[in-house]
């Protein structure tokens, strides 16, 4: 079944230059300058239930803004999405009682305030019966071991753990789907590899659909078998993470280490040399060669130590986000 | 309806908690306070040193009407003012963004985030200011128009709120608004004094688009019999239809809304 439906969806952000100062909002009453940004352009995609879809795209390629529309807190300029059959930007209530959005660069928590209180507040906002409550609560600061941090400020907690309490107060009222806007960013590398823990396992266990943006190719990597590509505003790709490497890697890395100087000559039949120092030297070698050749170096040189490596997945986002920008 | 009750309680609960590190503050403000006060008093005293009557009104009616006006202001203050004057904030740094998504009217949500418990010295002061002035001047209010006066001051916080809802409204078009919040924050200190001092037309509009009167000059002049029961229907019915202005010129301005790019 599919939760979120999505025809055909574009946002252009008209907007005027904003002035500053009572005499020239007056006079901006009269005359003002027009803006327009094509944020997202004609996107259509479908989410089944329990999946998790992540957003990749450079700065500025309209993720944030798809989720926005998504979320109903933007209206579409044209095109439609469904989700959980809702139209978002009727902004009923039933419908926000079903989905959470989290962003990771603003703070939803009350700042000056324990996150508890914060807890408390969404209890009632979002009508959770106290049993439901109680356990749901036990639950997820039990799995994102939070469990004393609950009374202290919001102000005083380390970044990782405000994230950990931000997605606490996100999920206290079970919601059916979960937009997550960069939910690792600024962490450290054990804290995203918390968070990543935390998303698979609730994604598994709960159902739970989710969809997610993020600038770390390891949260996608380690999280979503589906990723969707936009670049200015454009769908580029939908698919598999696998098919998608498979579809734009067609070499992989050798990287070899020698016990005595080199000739960098030797090499150029083998591929192409990314770097080469007297004793040590990288290629991109062909994939379906790789073996071939690395047995052969293996054979004809002195050397000290060879490793053959999946190219980085950064390298291949960047270079389909430089080839469509060609286009 | 018990939902927003519940909500409302939380907020209150969480006001106390967290003003509990602005203490020293509120003294601060209370003694200002009353200082500001001693100066309003000699003002209006010096005013009176050679005449009975201003405008139709005898010097503890003055008194009267300038403490119902600080009262008013205070209990605004106490409740809303902070929160609606943070609305351009909220609105072009994209705050608004969460209560958006969240299942509680927004308004509301916006209007009531916190309450300041620094303008509760000042109530009681004056509160108590005003029992002294009935007192000493022998001012009589019978027990119903007591309840009138009570219910029109409350009526005149909600046109406050619904006229300060639709200024900040304006954020949607205009990135900053706190100058028109000071300008009308100093004009509508005007409304201490009686508004019969103002030509008749001028009157008129402190009724509509400056609507001053309803704060205290109406609830006051009703109260002590000055003006007649027609100002309670006149207040009622632009209560309603201010409260519904407001909204429908929110959810325009809403439309408008682009969020902010994070
Ligand atoms: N509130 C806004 N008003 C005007 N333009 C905006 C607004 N928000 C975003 N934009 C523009 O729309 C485009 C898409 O922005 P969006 O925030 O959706 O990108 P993004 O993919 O989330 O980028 P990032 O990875 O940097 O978060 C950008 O060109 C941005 O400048
Ligand atoms: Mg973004």
């Amino acid at each position: 079944m599919n939760v979120i439906s999505v025809k055909n969806l574009s946002k252009t952000y008209e907007y005027y230059k904003k002035q500053s100062g009572l005499w020239n909002s007056v006079k901006s009453l009269f005359h003002r300058e027009k803006l327009f940004t094509e944020a997202v352009k004609n996107i259509s995609l479908e989410i089944a239930e329990g999946e998790l879809v992540g957003f990749l795209g450079p700065n500025g390629a309209g993720k944030t803004t798809t989720l926005k529309m998504l979320s109903g807190i933007l209206y579409p300029t044209s095109g439609e999405a469904t989700v959980l059959g809702y139209i978002p930007a009727k902004r009923q209530s039933a419908f926000q009682k079903q989905f959470a959005l989290v962003m990771g660069q603003k703070n939803q928590l009350w700042w000056d305030l324990p996150a508890m209180e914060s807890f408390l507040l969404n209890k009632a906002i979002y009508e959770i019966p106290d049993e439901q409550f109680k356990n749901t609560l036990a639950e997820l600061t039990e799995l994102l071991d939070i469990k004393d941090i609950l009374d202290i400020q919001v102000r005083k907690l380390s970044l990782g753990q405000r994230m950990k309490c931000e997605l606490t107060a996100a999920l206290l009222h079970s919601p059916k789907i979960l937009f997550l806007d960069e939910p690792t960013i600024g962490l450290d590398v054990v804290s995203q590899n918390n968070i990543r823990e935390f998303l698979k396992r609730y994604n598994r266990e709960k159902k739970i659909t989710i969809i997610l943006t993020s600038h770390y190719m390891d949260d996608v990597a380690a999280l979503c078998e589906r990723v969707v590509i936009i670049n200015f505003g454009e769908l580029i790709y939908d698919g598999g993470l696998r098919a998608l490497l498979d579809e734009h890697v067609d070499h992989k890395i050798l990287e070899v280490t020698f016990t005595e100087d080199q000739d960098q000559n030797g090499f150029a039949k083998y591929g192409s040399i990314k770097e080469f120092t007297a004793r040590h030297v990288v290629l991109a070698v062909k994939k379906d060669e790789a073996k071939k050749v690395a047995a052969e170096i293996l054979t004809t040189m002195p050397v000290d130590d060879i490793l053959i490596n999946e190219v980085n997945i950064d390298d291949v986002i960047r270079h389909i986000f430089s080839a469509h920008r060609k286009k | 309806m018990k939902k927003y009750l519940k909500i409302y309680s939380i907020l209150l609960k969480n006001a106390f908690s967290r003003d509990a590190h602005y203490r020293a503050d509120t003294i601060t403000h209370w003694i200002t306070h009353i200082i500001w006060l001693g100066m309003l008093y000699i003002l209006v005293d010096v005013l009176f040193r050679y005449t009975n009557v201003i405008a139709g009104w005898t010097r503890p009616e003055v008194f009267f009407l300038m403490n119902i006006f600080i009262l008013s202001q205070q209990i605004f203050l106490f409740f809303f003012r902070d929160n609606i004057y943070q609305i351009p904030n909220i609105i072009t740094d994209g705050k608004l963004d969460s209560y958006l998504v969240t299942p509680a009217n927004t308004i509301f949500m916006l209007v009531t985030k916190q309450i300041s418990l620094r303008a509760t010295g000042r109530i009681i002061t004056q509160t108590f200011l005003l029992g002294w002035l009935l007192f000493h001047y022998n001012l009589t209010i019978s027990i119903g128009n007591g309840f009138i006066l009570f219910f029109l001051i409350i009526l005149g916080i909600i046109i406050q709120l619904a006229h300060g809802l639709i200024m900040n409204t304006l954020s949607f078009w205009w990135l900053r608004i706190d100058n028109i919040n000071e300008a009308w924050f100093n004009f509508g200190q005007t409304a201490k004094y009686p508004l019969t001092v103002l030509p008749k037309t001028l009157r008129v509009l402190t009724y509509t688009i400056i609507p001053i009167a309803y704060q205290n000059f109406i609830p006051v002049g009703v109260g002590l019999g000055k003006l007649d029961f027609g100002f309670i229907g006149l207040t009622i019915t632009y209560t309603i239809f201010l409260s519904f202005l407001a909204g429908q010129f929110w959810n325009f301005g809403l439309r408008r809304y682009t969020s902010a790019s994070s």
